[in-house]
């Protein structure tokens, strides 16, 4: 006797629901790590595919953006309705959904459901978070919700992963769509219609639940802290300043690990190939340009470190919730501030950590200021020109100098420029529609070891792929440029591809203060900010290791006016120069527009801020 | 929006803004008198009329209040709470 064959069929499904239901986590458990991620096309919205195989299906799952409904209002939304409905053709039309609920707060998703189950697909409910529901002694009555619905319901937990075999069941027998016995609203509908599925839902949850809720046992307890209205912000405050010193300390010796382990592989490759051009390209060329993607990951995983575990706990909205107003006078919101925290270390981790503002505009508005914020790669700069330009005297008594003022001002002349912008952009083309602003607070949960992990994983890969392959190009063109042609078989820099564009330049910039060699600086800069400083010191010939800049500050101080100076380092507080932070605002925006606008907005107003300041400086004889 | 129904409240007075209430209190949403796309949002949210809302706490220098509906808890701002008109003695 032979067994039958089955026939492995395939299978796509989706997976939606609302924001923080779970969705993440139930498509990690179900993929693992066989996942592709990119954006929708020209959207801010994660394009997540992934697949499996179950016994007898491949199945591909695409993981829908959180919403609320379907109704196009938001990116979100329109995606998600898209999705569903066959209309995007990024993704293959989804033979299914798999709707997941939080459903310690049934009745909130059933409206999503119900509107899910409209569209005529094929639906499943998940009922996550089973755990937590028992653990707070309520019931829900899945067969009766069943029944109700006319479609397959399951309580899972996805954290702790049970009943996961059932939703495995579930999608190896998956059935067309069900014949929902009750009154179909259209799905996308009129206020009216809207009130009624709203209706619809209250009257199915009244229900199906069994035993209510009981509150959580010490959530209260903890908001009367959290969201204090005087400890709220202190604690606010500690913990920023918990993440700010994990991000300039804890991740420097990482750093210098990093930059020692990359400076001695290139000094053996220096040592062990033949003199020539392949010398040079893998030891200064590449292994110094990975290096310097690298060395960035340190700040990266820190900064994820600390959003996923204070996201999964659910402190993140409560402490945008308190600081929201502080930011709303801002034109942005509460969510906006801790990537721009963040940023004040570097824009990229910043400019990553704005997933967590759902609404499109203020995200939008937040990654556009983010590179305002004086990050840890200007400071070197700022410390050479200050050092060597800046005299040592004290003003307002003995603990405030002049040094630190100037440092002080360079800081808040970012930040107003973040200001300005962000309340120019907030009233004009990014002006938030009638989009009510919200923020869910969920009940504090432990989060997953697992899913920091991840999170921390997904967010480095993001940066070494897309950041990482631009810096080691850049770095690579700009050594091509600063190495070649040769002269009797030196480099001369003068005379060098860089030399020339500097030189070329030099007019443009000259009405600014500076000369053909902070042209090529400047152009070096475009990799990172400080990598001027080695470049300034290559071309004046003179040691830059580590604390003794003493020989380019004499150098620069020959060659520039302190006016120059300070010009500079206003170019330096506005201009974009960091082409990672470029790639990585493409991709998270989904194209070149953004990145575009803001190159050019950024170096407008570098340059019209230097031009001011050098001629008014000249015109009151300072320079 | 307007709810036919909700005209009789009017004449009743028996409904204020969310924003009016006092921490703990709750009310039944009566109407949103805010625009057609936020009304929309506000109701995919839970704002619904018949809804009972409660209101937990206000966050500091007028900002978002913390309300309490269908058994989860959500911040949005006074602009917004302002326009949602409950009534406290349904």
């Amino acid at each position: 006797m032979s067994t039958p064959i089955l026939e492995r069929r395939s299978l796509t499904l989706a997976i939606g629901g609302n924001p923080n239901s779970g969705k993440t986590t139930l498509f990690n458990r179900l993929t693992g790590l066989r996942q592709k991620v990119a954006n929708y096309a020209g959207a801010t919205v994660e394009k997540k595919l992934g697949q499996f195989h179950t016994a007898q299906t491949d199945v591909q799952i695409i993981d829908l953006p959180g919403t609320y409904g379907l109704t196009p209002k938001s990116e979100e939304e329109r995606i998600a309705s898209e999705v569903i409905l066959g209309m995007n053709k990024e993704v293959p039309r989804p033979e299914g959904v798999l709707c997941i609920v939080d459903s310690t707060c049934l009745e909130k998703s059933l409206y999503l459901v119900l509107q899910m189950i409209d569209t005529g697909i094929p639906t499943a409910l998940l009922l996550n978070m089973s755990d937590e529901l028992e653990l707070r002694g309520a019931v829900i009555d899945e067969q009766r919700l069943s029944r109700l619905l006319g479609i397959p319901v399951l309580l899972i937990s996805a954290t702790k992963g049970s009943n996961l075999d059932q939703v495995v069941d579930l999608i190896d027998h998956w059935k067309g769509p069900a014949d929902s016995s009750f009154c179909k609203l259209p799905v996308i509908p009129t206020l009216q219609e809207a009130a009624l599925r709203r209706a619809k839902a209250r009257e199915i949850a009244r229900v199906v639940i069994r035993k209510p809720l009981q509150p959580h046992p010490w959530s209260d307890k903890v908001d009367a802290v959290v969201m204090h209205r005087v400890w709220g912000p202190l604690l606010f405050a500690a913990i920023v300043m918990l993440v700010f010193q994990a991000i300039f300390s804890w991740a420097q010796p990482f750093m210098n690990a990093i930059d020692f382990a990359f400076t001695s592989l290139s000094g053996l490759l220096k040592h062990l190939l033949p003199l020539g051009f392949w010398n040079s390209f893998l030891s200064d060329g590449v292994v110094a340009g990975v290096g310097s993607v690298v060395v960035f990951l340190p700040q990266i995983l820190i900064v994820f470190f600390f959003i996923a575990i204070l996201e999964n706990v659910g402190y993140l909205p409560r402490a945008a919730a308190v600081m929201d107003r502080l930011l709303n006078a801002m034109g942005l919101q509460g969510k906006s501030f801790l990537p721009l925290i963040s940023s004040y270390a570097c824009a990229i981790p910043g400019i990553m950590a704005t997933r967590t503002i759902e609404n499109k505009r203020d995200r939008l508005a937040t990654i556009f200021v983010a590179p305002f914020m004086t990050c840890s790669a200007r400071l070197p700069v700022y410390a050479l020109l200050i050092g060597a330009f800046v005299p040592n005297t004290s003003i307002l008594g003995r603990f405030f100098g002049l040094r630190a003022m100037t440092l002080l001002g360079l800081y808040v002349s970012g930040f107003i420029a973040a200001l300005l912008t962000a309340l120019g952009l907030k009233s004009t083309i990014l002006r938030s529609r009638g989009t009510p602003f919200y923020l869910e607070i969920p009940p504090y949960r432990i989060p997953a070891f697992k899913t920091i992990c991840i999170i921390m994983w997904e967010r480095s890969k993001v940066f070494l792929t897309q950041a990482g392959t631009i810096i080691l190009l850049v770095n690579v063109i700009l050594w091509f440029l600063a190495s070649y042609p040769k002269k009797d078989g030196a480099v001369v820099v003068r005379e060098s591809f860089a030399g020339h564009i500097g030189r070329f330049i030099e007019p443009a910039i000259k009405p600014l203060g500076f000369d053909w060699k902070i042209g090529v600086g400047l152009l070096s800069a475009q990799a990172a900010r400080e990598v001027m400083i080695s470049t300034l010191g290559t071309i004046y010939r003179v040691q830059v290791k580590g604390e003794k800049q003493v020989g380019l500050q004499q150098a620069l101080r020959k060659d520039m006016t302190p006016l120059a100076a300070v010009s500079l380092m206003i170019f330096f507080a506005f201009a974009m120069q960091c082409t990672s932070t470029l790639a990585i605002v493409r991709h998270e925006t989904g194209g070149w527009k953004m990145p575009a606008i803001m190159f050019v907005y950024m170096n407008s107003m570098a340059y019209a801020a230097s031009f001011a300041v050098y001629h008014a400086g000249k015109l009151l004889g300072w320079g | 929006m307007d709810l036919n129904f909700t005209k009789q409240a009017v004449r009743q007075g028996g409904e204020k803004p969310l924003t009016a209430l006092k921490p703990g209190e709750a009310g039944v949403v009566k109407r949103l008198s805010t625009s057609d796309e936020a009304s929309l949002k506000l109701m995919e949210l839970g704002f619904g009329p018949g809804e009972v809302v409660t209101f937990l706490r206000a966050t500091p220098l007028g900002g978002p209040i913390e309300v309490e509906l269908m058994g989860y808890r959500l911040c949005i701002r006074r602009a917004e709470g302002d326009r949602i008109f409950v009534d406290p003695h349904p």
